[in-house]
């Protein structure tokens, strides 16, 4: 996706759903929900693994499926291996896309073309083998504190 | 992850990568940011940063807002994923070891390698419990024969310093990645106007920035430059990435920051407890030098060939040791993965031996004798007497350094003032 339309897609963000969450303060998927939680965005934890638990103020659920038909949901985020993403983006398309979900977005390694053929079929945009977080920090420039690539060459002042 | 694709090409990312226009005054030069401390927003943004789940600058030991354009230029111009800027080439040499050993733990590099890195690698590293295995990096089985269960990467020079070496980093690459530890190259003396390593399967790249990247031989700096592209939890080989981290509540850094995490480590980790940080100041200067670095390496190169060819008809020259001469050995590699040249960085025999190399030093008037290369300023040094003294006789040959060689690092004066120089300092002799 081109930086200035993803740009716009991570600004709108208000709720993410995660697959594959977790409760380890050190895991990846605690660290980019954590992330979000702290510029106002909501996120649904799920992980049948930490069922009935809490995490941010959000109890965790066992499938997307378990997600209350009154939310409206942005984006889903996949943590989980690439050769399980295929049954969770059918999902997503069936059960979250009536709630507003406009993003499928696969996590840095995970990476599914059946799936993504499958999402951009139903009008969904699809990100894979990249990390939210990550492309937030480059885009708003975070990533460029700790001397990263971020490919971002620009005269302007505003970006 | 994707791969982060530029749109813009070399001569514009040396002047724009990394920086943009002040966002509080609008000033166009990146400002030098002469600080110590950052402000953290509230207590909560403060743990976060001390937890690396968000980034920021906290303390100029681990990060400043001028070594970051710095760092980020060189990341982009090398096409890595990201670059941590130290205090010197010395340093960024350790830095690029840090993450991958412990005591007991090995490299294998090369035997032509610089006198001091091989003086760092063959003694003071002994005092970590690191040791390296010296190799002549164009044999290729000898390389694999120095592989042990504790070897953790292969440490070689795209250019060696100063025998005008190259190596074949295609081949070494492939020998490096079946033994599952990355590549570390040395760019210096090409910079990667010449070569970029990560195009030919290197997986780290280091530099003595205080050379062709400043040019201008204000500043002593260094940088490690990570391709982003090796798989730090493929076996155990490399605990500090791939297992939990006591000092950061065991988290692992490679399982939770991905290609970025080696990175991450030599920032929150390497920086925090060795502390070896450039200074904004040198990073400003580098930074000026930098925007031309592509201008200067094609007269450096220019220069370069015609001072060598002319040298190589001199009757007073036994041989010039340059790999940009269609007499040299590697002119087939050169043509392959140099096709803008080979540096300027070279070595000449004298027929006369010692005596006649002190007369050539002597006698040159713009040639500067320093320890140094890569300046705008061409210059001259006797490597067996001075950069590479505390080698034995041993390590001289095979640094290919006899008592009769002289180092010649060619600037970007007239050409033929280089020239007319060296032979007015040679006809010197002649006359005697």
């Amino acid at each position: 996706m081109e930086d200035n339309k993803l740009r716009k897609l991570l600004k709108s963000l208000k709720t993410i759903v995660i697959i594959g969450a977790s409760a380890n303060p050190v895991k990846a998927s605690f660290f980019v929900g954590r992330y979000f939680i702290l510029r106002g965005v909501r996120i649904i934890p799920i992980n049948p693994k930490y069922e009935g638990q809490k995490l941010w103020g959000e109890k965790f659920l066992k499938s997307i499926q378990d997600i209350d038909s009154q939310t409206n949901v942005d984006m889903v985020d996949i943590f989980r291996p690439s050769n399980e993403v295929y049954p969770i983006v059918k999902e997503s398309i069936k059960y979250l896309k009536p709630l507003g979900c406009k993003t499928i977005w696969m996590q840095i390694g995970i990476k599914n073309q059946r799936a993504a053929l499958e999402a951009k079929k139903n009008d969904l945009n699809v990100i894979m083998d990249e990390c939210p977080k990550i492309e937030y920090q480059r885009l708003f420039g975070e990533l460029r504190v700790a001397g990263f690539n971020t490919g971002i060459i620009s005269s302007k002042i505003d970006l | 992850m994707q791969k982060r694709k530029n749109k813009y090409k070399f001569d514009t990312l040396q002047i724009h990568a990394g920086s943009r226009p002040d966002p509080f005054t609008g000033a166009r030069q990146v400002p030098i940011y002469q600080n110590t401390a950052y402000v953290f927003k509230s207590i909560l943004h403060a743990e976060a940063l001390f937890n690396l789940q968000e980034l920021g600058h906290i303390y100029s030991r681990l990060s400043n807002p001028t070594v970051s354009v710095l760092q980020e230029r060189i990341a982009t111009l090398e096409g890595g994923i990201g670059a941590i800027c130290c205090s010197s080439g010395h340093a960024a040499q350790i830095l690029s070891l840090f993450p991958l050993m412990h005591p007991g733990d090995n490299i294998i590099a090369s035997s032509r390698l610089y006198g001091g890195t091989i003086q760092q690698f063959s003694n003071t590293i002994k005092k970590f419990g690191w040791k390296a295995n010296f190799i002549d990096i164009d044999d290729f089985k000898a390389i694999n024969k120095a592989a042990d269960s504790n070897t953790k990467a292969i440490f070689c020079e795209s250019i060696s310093n100063p025998g005008g070496h190259v190596t074949n980093l295609p081949k070494v690459a492939k020998i490096a990645k079946k033994l599952s530890i990355p590549l570390i190259v040395d760019n210096t003396a090409a910079t990667p106007y010449l070569i970029k390593p990560f195009e030919f399967g290197a997986d780290l790249v280091i530099h003595s920035t205080t050379k062709y990247m400043s040019g201008n031989g204000t500043s002593i700096g260094g940088a490690l430059v990570d391709s982003g592209t090796f798989n730090w939890s493929k076996n155990k080989k490399f605990p500090s990435l791939s297992e939990p981290e006591a000092g950061y509540h065991g988290l692992r850094f490679h399982d939770t920051f991905g290609p970025y995490s080696y990175i991450i480590y030599g920032i929150a980790v390497s920086m925090r407890d060795l502390g070896m940080t450039m200074a904004p100041q040198n990073a400003f200067h580098t930074l000026l030098g930098l925007e031309t670095l592509s201008l200067r390496m094609k007269q450096h190169v220019n220069n370069a060939i015609k001072v060598s060819k002319w040298l190589e008809k001199h009757p007073l020259i036994e041989k010039v040791s340059y790999a940009g001469l269609s007499s040299s050995r590697y002119a087939k590699i050169v043509k392959k993965i140099f096709p803008r040249g080979a540096g300027a960085l070279f070595t000449i025999a004298l027929k006369d031996g010692y005596e006649a190399c002190k007369q050539l030093v002597n006698n040159v008037e713009l040639f500067s004798h320093v320890a140094n290369l890569g300046d705008t300023r061409s210059l001259i040094i006797h490597p067996a007497s001075t950069i590479h003294r505390q080698l034995t006789k041993k390590q001289l040959i095979k640094a290919d350094l006899a008592l009769n060689v002289v180092r010649l690092s060619i600037g970007i004066e007239d050409p033929a003032d280089l020239i007319n120089d060296l032979k007015q300092a040679l006809d010197k002799r002649i006359q005697n």
